[in-house]
């Protein structure tokens, strides 16, 4: 765990630089890169297992990452305020995909733990393992 | 100022504050210890958790300051809400299991003491002591500012006689009954709120003439005040999915909850029903400051003298009698569960955590101490609310972002990573807390380092992290116990 969280840890630290400076140059595009990858990353904090985390946990992370880096590039793409209103599902264009594309990406997110915690997150002979030795008498 | 002649509205909010009376002597009753008093006995059910969670992280901030935002600025502080549906998943992630198994091996009860447990030495517990202090005075600042503002709207009172009477309910709330009062109100009134969030959200769509019709008179205001990013910018919008997309990880209210589960394994749906459920509830939030903006843009309600009116203001005048009576009801409920969640959480750090730190064990009376510090940081709060004269969502989100800075390293990454170091969780604590203050208190006197569409909150947490990565590498690893070693690998 250790050598791969510091190899995580130091994409996170090299991230927050990033977007430090894309914050403060007032440059738009890289800030919305690192506001997308810097939870994925730390999900994948969190998830990563050498011998536990799943292929399709992986698949998922990767998923996750795209869909929203996607959500934010068409906010960029398709909100024209110079051009008459184009209403998709009663909100302006570009408002449509963070109305309907942010919720989804959430539950996706919850839904992923729900399914993974037994086999990933929480097996339960780890648990009842870890108990056994260190619970509190 | 909008007032209430209303029996209904009246009645609801006079039987509420009656209820938590009731209720604070009721767990009055029941708290019997210090684990009662901060970790509810550890004996919650999962459907508790979850209402208690999202409920202290909409609370004042999201249900009065939320509609607020938006009839300010539009969509852009829809980034806020849509983000935490993922985020509060992301935090179960992180902490949960750790945390709930932590409780079961160390005598840890709060926030100092995990970290303690982790780094070991008392420097890091004395830093995250203080800065959760710091934290909580700006945040129950926020719910007490909330409490006030509903009060004021409902009672036609001014603002102060509104705070003397919600902080007296809060204060005996509080004092008497500890988190166990907060949790018990949470469930009743998040259930409430979410099915309330949907009804009234029907009632604006009915008002604004359905949401196209919504959009094309905001679009005719300002297009960019109903576009993507609001009227307050992208750059303003993206600082904002940064700081709430990762920092509900560092809010003490959010993850102290995740230790008061009765089982670990009763977690496994938790994250994906607290995300859903903060969507359902969020629609209050979208759609009353929609909906009120456009009244008063088609001239159908005069401006707001302070946008924080929004919610009660639509409530009052545009919703059935009894609904917006309950609405009211469940907004005090979620402020005061919050600000009792806070109180419980700063009143731990000031009579628990501190002392341990300093002196190796906490004083003897400690639920007294502990009930007098609460009554403490209710005054405290209070001031600092009317010295920083913010709305209330930017207020709470200057406090979340104290947070957020402060803790997410030491907490969220120390836990799943071996190589994290208490040097390193004293140095980013302090990164943290210095570089919030000082680029908010620099922007409040007129002279702002960095441009005002960024979130301070985010520049804070991003430099924070960067410095508990960068310092733990710098510094000697310490050799973990053997439990905190088997934990982290769990």
């Amino acid at each position: 765990m250790e050598v791969k969280n510091t190899t995580i840890a130091l994409a996170i630290a090299a991230l927050c630089c990033g977007v430090l400076s894309a914050a403060l140059a007032g440059n738009a595009e890289l800030l919305a890169l690192g506001a997308v990858t810097m939870p994925t990353l730390l999900a994948a904090f969190g998830l990563w297992s050498r011998d536990r985390t799943s292929l399709r946990t992986c698949i998922w992370l990767g998923a996750f990452w795209a869909a929203f880096l996607c959500l934010l590039a068409l906010g960029f793409y398709l909100h024209r305020p110079d051009e008459p209103l184009r209403l998709i599902g009663g909100f302006p264009a570009g408002t449509t995909i963070l109305v309907y594309g942010m919720p989804p990406l959430g539950i996706s997110f919850g839904l992923l733990y729900g399914v993974a915690f037994d086999a990933e997150i929480l097996p339960e002979d780890k648990q009842r393992e870890f108990l056994r030795r260190f619970q509190q008498r | 100022m909008p007032t209430v002649e209303s029996l209904p509205i009246l009645s609801c909010i006079i039987a509420y504050l009656v209820i938590c009376t009731v209720v604070g002597a009721w767990s009055m009753l029941r708290t019997k210890s210090t684990v009662d008093f901060f970790l509810a006995g550890k004996s919650l059910g999962p459907l508790v958790v979850v209402m208690a969670t999202i409920s202290s992280m909409m609370s004042g901030f999201g249900f009065v300051g939320g509609p607020g935002l938006v009839y300010e600025s539009g969509s852009s502080s829809l980034w806020i809400s849509f983000v935490v549906a993922f985020a509060l998943p992301l935090a179960y992630v992180m902490l949960g299991k750790r945390l709930r198994l932590l409780v079961e091996i160390r005598d840890v009860l709060t926030l100092p003491e995990t970290v303690k447990a982790r780094y070991g030495g008392r420097w890091p517990m004395l830093a995250m002591s203080v800065a959760i202090i710091l934290g909580v005075l700006g945040y129950l600042g926020t719910q007490i500012l909330a409490v006030g503002v509903v009060l004021q709207a409902v009672l036609g009172i001014n603002l102060y006689a509104a705070l003397a009477i919600g902080l007296s309910v809060l204060a005996f709330y509080s004092i008497a009954g500890g988190i166990l009062a907060g949790v018990y109100t949470d469930l009743f009134q998040g259930i409430l709120m979410i099915g309330a969030s949907v009804m009234v959200l029907a009632y604006c769509m009915d008002l604004g003439g359905g949401m196209s019709e919504i959009s094309r008179t905001l679009w005719e205001m300002d297009p960019d005040f109903i576009g993507p990013w609001g009227a307050r910018g992208e750059m303003a919008s993206l600082t904002w999915i940064v700081l709430f997309g990762i920092g509900v990880c560092g809010q003490p209210h959010i993850i102290t909850k995740l230790m008061m589960i009765k089982d670990v394994r009763q977690m496994k749906w938790g994250a994906l029903a607290s995300g859903a459920s903060f969507l359902l509830m969020a629609l209050l939030w979208v759609g009353v400051g929609f909906t009120m903006r456009t009244l008063v843009e088609r001239g159908d309600h005069p401006p707001l003298a302070n946008p924080d009116l929004a919610a009660p203001t639509f409530l009052m005048n545009y919703t059935p009698e009894l609904l917006a009576g309950l609405v009211f009801a469940a907004m005090l409920a979620a402020t005061m569960s919050t600000a009792d969640s806070f109180l419980n959480v700063g009143a731990a750090a000031m009579v628990r955590d501190i002392p341990k730190a300093l002196a190796g064990r906490a004083p003897r009376r400690e639920l007294l101490w502990s009930r007098l510090a609460t009554g403490l940081l209710l005054v405290l709060s209070t001031v600092f609310a009317l010295y920083m004269e913010n709305l209330i969502a930017l207020l709470g989100t200057f406090a979340y972002g104290t947070f957020a800075a402060a803790l997410l390293p030491s907490v969220a990454i120390g836990m799943n990573w071996k190589r994290a170091t208490g040097t390193a969780c004293v140095a980013s604590i302090a990164t943290g807390i210095a570089v919030n203050f000082t680029l908010e208190l620099s922007a409040r006197h007129g002279a702002p380092l960095i441009s005002s569409d960024i979130a301070v909150g985010a520049v804070a947490v991003m430099a924070a992290t960067a410095v508990f990565i960068v310092v733990s590498l710098a510094t000697p690893r310490r050799e973990l116990p053997r439990d905190i070693d088997a934990l982290l690998d769990v």
